[in-house]
Parts: structure tokens; sequence; C-alpha cells
């Protein structure tokens, strides 16, 4: 008898503490993000993932692109409620909305603040971005409300670089101005969630702006849960602790989120290019034959089964399909094992040849890499990887050590960018302009400076098409596949618009977003 | 006995130096920009420069040493590379988090491996013992990782009475909630451990002549096995812990990552990753006083088990 109560007791005393896991409320919104930790938050700094996927919920830009959207045509009103530009482009001006404050009291935002915003995400002491920028002569606050953009010279979708993105994104001039330094630890935006609370390696809390220019948020928080294991975050999902995960840019993974009852999964834009970069300044990749030898024995449509049809799609050119100015139809080399031993030969190497890369460890990179060498490897071209972990692979791609850099981006949807940043010779890696341009090409160079200035559209567009099939045609790059992103919420939440993309890589949470019950 | 625990000390500063060098060294040799890795990939050059300025990590590696212990003497650790928070207080912030694991994961191998293994000892041969030998020797296979995982999948998903994500306080509740699952992963893989040592360091005893003149004289079993045999079969067992204790560090990592829960392991694979060079310093300084503490404390203890210890 005695022994039954105390089986009893302890079974009760054991369901009484493990009540299960706490499941969100309706006003709360738990995030599972992959990351150990919180970065930087200054929005002008940094451009990880998790970072910047958590910010754009904080600030605002003069404009924004839609909710929902990654595409630059459809920029629209944020801070700013109207603007005009001179027909070259060279001169804005914008007309900030009234009323519109900063967060925990910092009062409102005005002209001031976004001149203020503006100067220093150009500064490259305070920016990351300030690149964006080379171009900006002055900006000034005229009135209260009015802000008057100079350029130098006509900037290629820039009033994209004055929405919540990157260096558009708006801070609070008193803010950052007492915080210096520590504006990071406590952002101060005027977006929909204003920050509250940050768990070193667990989580930052936002609070909901109530006197948010578009009117309070529906919901009351935001947990953004630092979460660097995949299985773990999984199993947070399926338990209900966490309500919007980051996924894995896998379909094996999205298929296995979409079997949990109750999940919405979005494969969304942009995509990142994944693409092959080669020098062609080092032997023997210096032979435009090899190059081509090379381009010829790739599989995109075997790349794109290994990973995925529907989170991957094959490339299309050097830039990413979608992007203003895209060559939608770049001559890309097709599959040839022939005609690549062919070329091979004639090159002098009809035994093959052994081309070097340095790779990251990152394990979705890694299986492109591994299946890109076995199809080399048909072609008689060894393709020797030296594997390293991922903060090292930056270090070695950028100190011009492999001649071959397989490189994975999404950028800002212009190909001008995307143009400059890996194809035009001032973006040479080891010179003090340096971006991510691996190749030592310079095809494209006078296509690429005569496109930024371009007035008319369609010959700007004609000319990013002329360098991109230079850059093809000569093998500077070879585009592999497109990734998409993957996100999954509970069917409950309703983000308030149609999402088919999201430029900082995570979905809006506005003030309409909302858990339906 | 004092100059056992100055001699001991004095050993642990030498050895705390060797580690912070050794760790300064390391760190910088792994190649890896901590400024390009904070400010991301499409970072500009001139904004890397200026933050690799202002970390200090474009002075040669000389004078960053030279930094560095200066301020290791000053008792500043400096400030981490990402956070800009004083490194120390960092550590401090989630030190107690892996302290908490891993003393009750001490506790909990403890108090479940030794009677284990002296009732295995007893029944030697016997079907307990077989079953005790057995799950002992899995649980020695299993890494912590995955059972952690396997942990979670019965406990927190097919039988949903702990959380996923192990960082909860407020409660008693709340704080069992967040310690269980954790600390029994930890605690089960080390248990196995102190089964199979005190099991063979009990059934050596057992054959000592002692044990049989005393169950001569008419001794209880009970008093024999566990005020003769166990104190004298302890020593080997409070080697184990004391050393465990530090194996316990180094799982936590793992352990702490899949549970989700704050602590030095999540820290420094933080750090490791974002090339944090100072935070990474300020904890192997931690990890190693904590192992030297430990071991000082180790060697305390053989004395109190066995009296014929002497400590010099």
């Amino acid at each position: 008898m005695l022994r039954t109560s105390l089986v009893v007791a302890a079974a009760t005393a054991l369901v009484a503490l493990g009540s299960g896991p706490v499941h969100a409320q309706k006003k709360v919104l738990n995030v599972g993000m992959a990351s150990a930790d919180a970065g930087k938050l200054d929005p002008h700094l940094t451009a990880t993932t998790p970072d910047k996927g958590l910010l754009h919920w904080v600030f605002n830009g003069l404009v924004r692109f839609k909710p929902g959207s990654a595409n630059p045509e459809s920029i629209e009103a944020d801070i700013a409620e109207s603007w005009t530009s001179n027909p070259n482009g060279t001169e804005w001006t914008f007309k900030v909305r009234q009323g519109v404050l900063c967060h925990h009291n910092y009062g409102e935002f005005t002209a001031e603040d976004a001149v203020y915003s503006i100067k220093r995400a150009a500064t490259k002491a305070t920016s990351s971005f300030s690149n964006d920028f080379a171009a900006l002569e002055s900006v000034t606050a005229p009135d209260k409300y009015t802000v008057k953009l100079t350029l130098k010279n006509p900037v290629p979708g820039f009033l994209g670089y004055l929405a919540n993105y990157h260096g558009g994104n708006m801070v609070c001039m008193k803010a950052a101005e007492e915080m210096k330094e520590n504006f990071g630890k406590k952002p101060i935006g005027t977006g929909p969630f204003e920050f509250a609370e940050y768990q070193a390696q667990q989580f930052v809390k936002l609070k909901a702006h109530k006197t948010y220019f578009r009117g309070a948020p529906a919901l009351d928080e935001i947990v953004y849960r630092y979460i660097p294991s995949d299985a773990t975050r999984d199993l947070a999902f399926q338990s209900g602790e966490i309500d919007l995960i980051y996924g894995k840019q896998e379909q094996s993974w999205a298929e296995r989120i979409k079997k949990q009852p109750g999940t919405v999964v979005s494969v969304m834009e942009p995509a990142e290019l994944s693409g092959l970069y080669l020098n062609t300044k080092v032997k023997p990749l210096d032979d435009l034959r090899v190059r081509q030898a090379i381009a010829h024995a790739i599989d995109r449509k075997g790349l794109v089964d290994l990973k995925g049809p529907s989170v991957t799609r094959p490339s299309v050119s050097v830039v990413p399909s979608g992007y203003f100015g895209t060559d939608e139809a770049a001559p890309q080399y097709g599959l040839d094992i022939a005609k690549a031993k062919a070329l091979l030969a004639e090159a002098g190497y009809p035994n093959g040849v052994t081309v070097k890369t340095i790779h990251t460890t990152l394990p979705g990179m890694q299986s492109t890499i591994e299946a890109v060498q076995a199809q080399l490897k048909k072609a008689g071209i060894t393709l020797d990887i030296e594997l390293v972990e991922h903060a090292t692979f930056h270090a070695k791609i950028r100190d011009d050590l492999s001649p071959i850099v397989h490189y994975a981006a999404a950028r800002f949807p212009v190909a001008d960018v995307y143009l400059t940043q890996f194809f035009h010779s001032r973006s040479q890696v080891k010179t003090p302009t340096a971006v991510t341009n691996f190749t030592h090409c310079n095809a494209a160079d006078g296509d690429i400076d005569a496109a930024r200035v371009e007035q008319d559209a369609g010959k700007q567009k004609a000319l990013w098409k002329s360098a991109q099939q230079k850059l093809v045609t000569n093998v500077c790059g070879i585009g592999l596949f497109e990734q998409l992103q993957v996100w999954a919420w509970r069917d409950t939440l309703d983000l308030g618009y149609e999402l088919k993309g999201a430029l900082n890589l995570s979905m809006p949470i506005t003030e309409k977003t909302r858990f339906k019950n | 006995m004092y100059a056992f625990v100055f001699k001991r000390l004095l050993l642990a500063v030498f050895t705390v130096w060797a580690v912070l060098t050794l760790v300064f060294v390391l760190v910088r040799i792994v190649p890896g920009d901590p400024a390009q890795v904070i400010l991301g990939d499409q970072a500009s050059r001139e904004a890397i420069l200026a933050l690799r300025a202002r970390l200090g990590v474009d002075k040669s590696i000389p004078e960053q040493y030279v930094v560095f212990m200066g301020g290791v003497a000053r008792g500043d650790w400096g400030t981490s590379m990402v956070t800009g928070q004083p490194v120390i207080g960092e550590v401090l912030k989630v030190l107690p988090w892996t302290l908490e694991l891993t003393l009750i994961s001490v506790a909990l191998g403890t108090v479940i491996g030794v009677p284990l293994g002296v009732w295995a000892a007893i029944r030697r041969n016997r079907f307990f013992d077989y079953v005790t030998r057995i799950v002992s020797l899995i649980g020695l296979s299993f890494p912590p990782f995955v059972s952690a995982i396997i942990l979670l999948l019965v406990l927190a998903i097919q039988f949903p009475l702990f959380p996923v994500i192990s960082a909860r306080s407020g409660s008693f509740t709340a704080w069992f909630q967040s310690i269980a699952l954790p600390a029994l992963n930890l605690g089960l893989i080390m248990a196995a451990y102190v089964t199979r040592v005190t099991r063979s360091a009990m059934l050596e005893v057992l054959q000592e002549d002692y044990v049989r003149t005393a169950r001569a004289k008419g001794v209880p079993w009970v008093v024999v096995v566990w005020r003769h045999a166990l104190r004298n079969a302890l020593i080997p067992v409070i080697t184990v812990v004391g050393l465990y204790f530090g194996i316990l560090i180094g799982n936590s990592v793992l352990t702490e990552i899949v549970f989700n829960r704050p602590g030095l392991g999540k820290l420094i694979i933080g750090a490791l990753n974002q090339r944090d060079y100072t935070m990474l310093q300020g904890m192997m300084v931690i990890y190693a006083l904590v192992v030297v503490l430990v071991n000082l404390v180790t060697d305390l203890a053989y004395a109190l088990a066995d009296p014929r210890v002497k400590l010099q």
C-alpha cells in the first residue's frame, strides 16, 4: 500500500513538474535563428544573416521594399512620404513624414536624423556599406521634414540604397550620438518593434513600438532565440517552443518540416547564386581552353537534382536571375564531356589536369564542391580540395590563395552590384579597394562602368548584358545553381502580406503580423 | 599541508601562464580575420581595416602579446571583439550555468555510479552484475551529443515532460525543467565511468585479509562493505571523479549546444567561429583555473579518504 502510494505520489510530482513546454502565447512570437549569439546589432555595421534578419524589424528606411517582396520595383514610401529626383538621378529630395517617433522616447524622427543616418552609413569608420554611398556628394536638411541628396554621378538603383536594408536603415541621431560604439548593444530605430532585452547566448527580446507611425503592432513581443544546433532548432519547433524557424536550404529539410501538422514552409527570394570563380592569371587557368573545359564539364541539372529542385534552380548567368539587369539567357557553356576533353588536349593536357581549390567545411557548400569534383573528374580534371573551416576559408580566398573559389551569395538586386563586386578589377582581392573579385578578370570593366552612368534604361540593360556575355564566354565565372531562402512557421501565424521574398533574408514582421487565434 | 597547497598554487600560476601563452599563439596561428567575421562577407575593405585597427589586431603579434599580458597582470582581460563587453564580465555571466550543470552532473554521476559499482561488485558474476556492466559499457560508448538528442526525442517530444530549450529560471519548476535533461545526459555518462571504477576497486578490496577478518569476527556484511571496504576503495573513485570534472566541462560544450543552454561551451564555440581572440583567451584561463583547482581539491580529498596518504 505504502509502495503504491509512493509511486502515485512520484508520478504526480513528475507530471506537476513536467507540465510540458511553455507554448507561445498569442501575442508573443518566438523565432529560432541558426546562430550561437547576437553579433553587432548596428544596422550600418553588420551584414550577417542572423543580425540583419532581426534588425529590419527595428528600423525603417526612407523608402522600403514592399513587405514580402525583394524586387526593387516594389519600393514604396516608408519614413519618407514622397520623393523626387532629377532625370539623371543625381539629385534627390525626400519629404519625411511628420510624427515618426524614435523608440524609447528619443523624440521625433526628422530630416536631421535622416541626414545623420546617411552620413553615418557613408562613413568608413561607422559603416560596412560606405562603398554604396561612394557617389554621395552632399546630403542636407533644408527644413525639418526635407532631405536633399546630391550625387557625383548616377548610381543604378540608388533609391534601393535608402531602403530598409544595410546602409539605408535610419537611426535616431540623439541615441546614436549618445551611445556611440555602444549603439549596437541597444539599437534605437523607428520600426514596429523596439529593442527590449538581450540575454547572452539566449535571445534578443523586442517589444511592440506602441506609437509606431503605421499603428501599434498586433504582436506584443518577439523573442529572437539563438539556437545554433539544427537538430535542436527543429525539435524546438516540433515541441511548439518556437513559431518561426530559420530553415536549411535543403529540399529534404523542407519536406521533413512540412510533414509536421500546422506548418507552413516558404521558399523565397532572394536566391543565392552558387558559382565558381576562376583565377584567370594562374596556370593552368590562364588558358581559356582549360577554363572552357571546366565549364563544359559542369552538369547544372545534376547539381539541382542533388540539392533539390524545390529549393534550387539552375543558374542563368553569372548574376542571379531576377535582378534588375540580369541576362536571363546568358550563353553559358553546356555539359559536353567530349568537348571538355578535347579542349584540355588542345591546351596541352591530354592526360588531364589538376586544379586546386580552398574550400569551407560548411556542409551545404562542401557537398556542392564534392559533386563538382565528381563531375570534373569525368572530363579528366582533378579538383584538389583543401578543406578549412569557414572563417579560415574567407581569410584564405581573400588572400588570393585559391585558384578556384566556390562562393554563394545574394546581393542588392541590381546587376551592377554583383558585377562590380565579383568581376570589376577595382574589386580585385588583395588590393586597397578589394571586395570579392577572385578572378583577376577585367573583361567587363568597360561595360560595367558605362552602364553605371548610362541614362537610358534600355542601353543600360544592354551594357550589363554585354558584360555578362563577356564574363561567361571568357569563363571568369561559372554559375552553378541558385538556392532560395527557406523558412517555416505555424499556420496560426498571419504575416499580414503575401511572402515572395525578403532582401534581409528573414520575412518582415510588421504591425499587421499576428496570430489568428 | 600548507606547503603542499602553496607549491600546488605556484604550479597553478605557471600552468595558467603556459595555457595563456599557448592559447594566445594558437588562436592567432589559425587563419581567419575577426573583423571580416564580425562585419560579414559584404563589408568593404576599408571597414574591415578600420575595425582591425579598433580591435588592435593590426599590431604585430609580440606587441599584442605584451598588451595582453600587461592587461592580465592588471586584472584586465580586455573586451570581447564581437560584443565590446569586458571579457571577464561575459565569462562570469555564463560561468554559473556551466558550473551548475557540471556540479549537478558530478553529483548525479557519483550518487548513481558508486552504489551501482558497489552492488555490482557484491553481486559479482550474477545477473545484476552483468546488467550493470553492459549498461555502463553502453553509457561509456555514447557520445554526449547523441544521448542528448535521444533524451530530447523521448522526454521532450514523445513524452513532453521537459522543454527542448533548457534555459529557464524564475521558479523551482522552471529551474528543474531547465537543468534536468542536460544534467541527466552528462550525469549518466559519468555514472557509467564511476560504476566501473567503483566495481573494480571494490572487487580488489573485498578480497583483502582485513575484510575476511572482519567477516570472521561477525561484523555485519553491510558494515563491512560500506564502512571498511568502500572507504578503501574510494581513492581511485575520487581520482576518476576529479579527472572527470575536467572532462565534464569539455562535454558540457556539446551538451550546452544541443540543449541550447547558455554556458562556457556555447560561448567558446561562438568565440571560435567569430575569431574573438580576447574572449577565447579569457575562457581558456577559466578552464585552466577550474581544472587546476579541481586537481588540487582531489589531492586534498585523498588525505580525507585515506589517512595513510600524507600531503607533503
